[in-house]
């Protein structure tokens, strides 16, 4: 027992201390990353912040550094790409917005064509519309259980668990549109001057034009094609044109 | 009986006795493994071959090697085998399967390979231990025949300071390496390096050995301080001539030179690592016009034209030129003074090498003096970390006179933009992106949920389900009394029967008369859904007869319910306390029969 003291002293003093060092050693990372921009070494910039990313550091303000190392590197695409992947973690921060609305506009990049539904989805994260979910399904279980032991209040319960079934109903189709978002993911063309074709060939003709830095949907996987939708209209682009904004590859994947 | 129906029967016969021997005689070899590496005395650098052959296991698992100092180990190949012999009048099934490693000796000395331990399913096998004696190829020495190191031109460098990496490779000339090499795990985070350059093929003497010496070279830059450690590993192919890894023994000289007699192998070569110390610039001496660029430059600037009239144009060039991080060089921007409307500076130019690291940069700036009173261009400044002298150089370019005319409207103009602004109120002048985010308390969001989370999620759901069965059978039994009385009897019986058995423990016959009817009528009372003054011996026979209960019992029930009326109503009989304990032993055992059957 004399000798199982320190020993869980230094255990307990090594759980504390390792996470806190993990993250010293980030936060010195974005420093220099965000010195460099500061100096206007964009490229070093973007280069320490994909560090960061693949040292496993992926939050949203990573992303947007990100974002705004490459589009002052003159690399819209990779910008947009990096806004869109900050705005899927936090997707009401109005600075993300604006940077993603510049870089899209500097470029007049195009935007998938969504429902009304999709973009009330898109107000909040993946995390957010789960705990959503989770909390209406906790809430509703106990409102069940009371539902069965409390025969004298069912008619309020009735009530409430009628109101959490339609919150839980939308919660699940909040987390299915994210769900659906990563099955058939978006993307951002980084290529500048791509046009969409009618069928995947080189030789076919062009249908309309994707400027860099435009967001489309990806529906089909036709060996190195992708069929997009943008802009309510669908067209076959090569699949090194654009970047997926997810899953969130490595950066070194993206430079390739 | 003809020839061909004679024929036709001795066939029939042989593959009688065949499929006989097949299906009552077939056994399988005894399992087993066995090692060997040949051959054993060999020279540095030429393969040895290691199989392992494992009989009478289904599916083996290939036996994994420890490291060997001085060997390079390489495989395993797998071959499989079957084969079928009749031993003692048995047909024998031998299946094995072989595991062939290849050791390249890297250096030369006595070796001792294993022994080793190899789990097949439930059994462990030992291999013995096999020596080895390596030799020194022919004119060799005491290195090692194959290794490689990695090296830096600069062994504290500077942030952002471009240095030489060089990977150099020895060969011992005896071995032939196959001239593609490939960078295996080398972790460059933090580092910007461009791909390595073979510098070509030298002949060395280390220890009195010949070695083939190869260089590489890599231009890097480290984008942070601190400390790196570069331990890449290298894979390598050496060429083994078939003849070294096995001997002929027809040595036809023309089918060797016929066919090609040579192979490759594939080396994984440790490098011996190299720890770089990165040493961030200091801050002493910076001057303000440092913008991140370090190495050696040149600064140059062109005005033209330096005669003009008030409102044309300037075009001032700019050209850096030398050798260090021109990634990362943004150009310096001049402070022409309120006389001038400055638009931005634009990159015109870039011609560097294909590293990226020497060439020159040219940028472009238009100006337009705004008054006539603007007599020059003031001088511009570019500043640089020089890392060989280890200071700061600042190189600075003009000022440039120039000769300003009246514009051609006529007098000259100053806009005086703060007084605009002032009478417009806040001006928009510009746009551009917002500034970077500060670091997050968290680096890690939305880290993956484990298992037990979601696991934690059935909880609710199996709460739900346990409320509604319970309700649901309490509203069930709420409906049936009959049943709930018949689940209930018995738990209504156990109070009687502890009442019992104390009684009898204490030899206290009114005690236990009393535990005794309690049990009797709380017990059939419940089970036959009875009410207290229902529960009488002849009632409860009754009921018992018709519910599939053995006569027997239903006779001792009511022998029970007799006796018990008879101590109740003439107590001091002389109950002793074997009468008591058979009593209560006929009643436990009455109520275990009455629980078997079904209601």
């Amino acid at each position: 027992m004399k000798t199982a003291k320190p020993i869980l002293f230094l255990m307990l003093m090594l759980s504390l201390t390792a996470p806190g060092r993990l993250f010293a050693g980030f936060t010195e990372l974005f420093q220099q990353a965000a010195g460099a921009y500061d100096e206007g070494r964009f490229a070093d910039a973007a280069r320490l912040y994909e560090d960061l990313l693949n040292a496993g550091a992926g939050s949203p303000e990573v992303f947007y550094n990100l974002g705004n190392a490459r589009f002052k590197n003159g690399e819209d695409g990779l910008a947009v790409l990096n806004y869109r992947r900050a705005q899927y973690f936090s997707p009401r921060d109005p600075d993300i917005r604006a940077n993603l609305d510049y870089a899209m506009s500097r470029n007049s990049a195009v935007r998938r064509s969504q429902t009304t539904a999709a973009q009330l989805a898109e107000n909040l994260s993946l995390r957010e519309w789960e705990n959503a979910m989770l909390t209406f399904y906790w809430l509703a279980a106990a409102a069940a259980i009371l539902w069965m032991l409390d025969a004298a209040r069912r008619p309020v319960y009735s009530k409430l668990l009628m109101l959490l079934a339609v919150l839980l109903v939308i919660g699940t189709a909040g987390v299915r549109h994210w769900k659906d978002l990563q099955r058939m993911p978006e993307a951002v063309m980084v290529e500048t001057g791509r046009s969409a074709f009618f069928a995947p060939i080189e030789s076919s003709t062009a249908h309309f034009s994707l400027p860099v830095g435009s967001l489309v949907r990806i529906h089909e996987f036709e060996g190195r094609w992708l069929k997009v939708e943008a802009d309510g209209k669908e067209g076959w682009i090569p699949d090194q044109s654009c970047r997926a904004v997810y899953p969130w590859i490595s950066p070194a994947d993206q430079q390739e | 009986m003809t020839l061909s129906s004679r024929y036709a029967r001795r066939m029939l016969r042989a593959f009688s006795l065949m499929a006989f021997l097949c299906l009552a005689a077939t056994g399988s070899a005894q399992p087993g493994v066995s090692f060997d590496i040949q051959p054993r005395v060999l020279r540095v650098g030429q393969p040895a071959q290691c199989t392992i052959t494992v009989r009478g296991a289904d599916n083996p698992s290939a036996p994994a090697l420890p490291p060997m100092d001085g060997f390079q180990i390489s495989g395993p190949g797998t071959s499989r085998q079957s084969s079928f012999n009749l031993v003692n009048g048995q047909m024998q099934s031998d299946s094995s399967v072989t595991f062939t490693y290849s050791l390249l000796p890297l250096k030369a000395g006595q070796f001792t390979i294993g022994p080793f331990e190899y789990q097949m399913g439930n059994q462990k096998a030992e291999l013995p231990a096999i020596q080895i004696q390596v030799v020194q190829p022919e004119g060799g020495g005491d290195s090692e025949a194959l290794y490689a190191e990695i090296t830096s031109a600069r062994e504290n460098p500077f942030v952002q300071e471009v240095f030489d990496l060089y990977i150099t490779i020895h060969v011992h000339e005896s071995i032939n390496l196959h001239p593609e090499i490939s960078l295996l795990g080398f972790d460059t985070a933090g580092l910007d390096m461009k791909g390595f350059q073979e510098l070509g093929q030298t002949r060395e003497v280390v220890d009195n050995t010949i070695f083939n010496v190869r260089r590489f070279r890599a231009k890097a830059r480290a984008l942070r301080s601190g400390d790196f450690s570069l331990n890449p590993v290298l894979r390598a192919h050496v060429i083994v001539s078939r003849d070294q890894r096995r001997s002929d023994p027809f040595r036809n000289p023309f089918l060797s030179g016929f066919f090609n007699q040579q192979e490759t192998r594939a080396v994984n070569l440790a490098v011996k690592p190299l720890t770089l110390h990165v040493r961030p610039l200091p801050e002493d001496g910076k001057p303000a016009s440092f913008s991140g660029a370090v190495g050696s430059f040149d600064f140059q600037v062109a005005a033209k034209p330096l005669e003009l009239a008030v409102g044309d144009p300037i075009t001032l060039t700019l050209t850096i030129s030398g050798e260090g991080n021109l990634d990362g060089i943004t150009a310096p921007a001049p402070s022409a003074g309120e006389y001038f409307r400055t638009y931005d500076i634009k990159q015109v130019a870039r011609q560097t090498d294909a590293g990226g690291t020497a060439g020159q940069l040219v940028f472009e700036q238009v100006l337009l003096p705004q008054n006539i009173n603007a007599k020059e261009l003031p001088s511009i400044e570019f500043g640089f970390f020089n890392p060989q002298q280890e200071k700061y150089v600042t190189l600075s370019r003009g000022p440039f006179p120039l000769r300003l005319s009246p514009a051609a409207n006529g007098g000259s103009r100053m806009v005086d933009g703060s007084s605009r602004a002032a009478a417009a109120g806040a001006k928009i002048l510009g746009s551009d992106i917002v500034y970077l985010k500060p670091a997050p308390r968290s680096f890690i969001q939305d880290k993956p949920r484990s298992r037990g989370f979601w696991l934690l999620q059935t909880v609710p759901a199996l709460c739900a389900a346990g409320v509604f069965a319970l309700s649901r059978r309490r509203r069930e039994l709420n409906r049936d009394v009959a049943r709930a009385r018949r689940i209930r009897a018995p738990r209504s019986a156990r109070r009687g029967l502890r009442m019992m058995n104390n009684a009898a423990a204490a030899a206290d016959a009114a005690r236990f008369t009393e535990g005794l009817w309690e049990t009797l009528t709380r017990y059939f009372g419940n089970l036959l859904n009875l009410a207290p003054g229902e529960v009488t011996a002849d009632v409860v026979a009754h009921r018992l007869g018709h519910s599939g209960l053995p006569q027997e019992t239903v006779e001792d029930i009511a022998q029970l319910f007799r006796a018990c009326d008879s101590m109740r109503y003439a107590p001091g009989q002389g109950v002793t306390s074997s009468d008591m304990a058979e009593m209560k032993y006929k009643l436990e055992r009455i109520i275990k029969s009455c629980e078997r059957i079904k209601s």
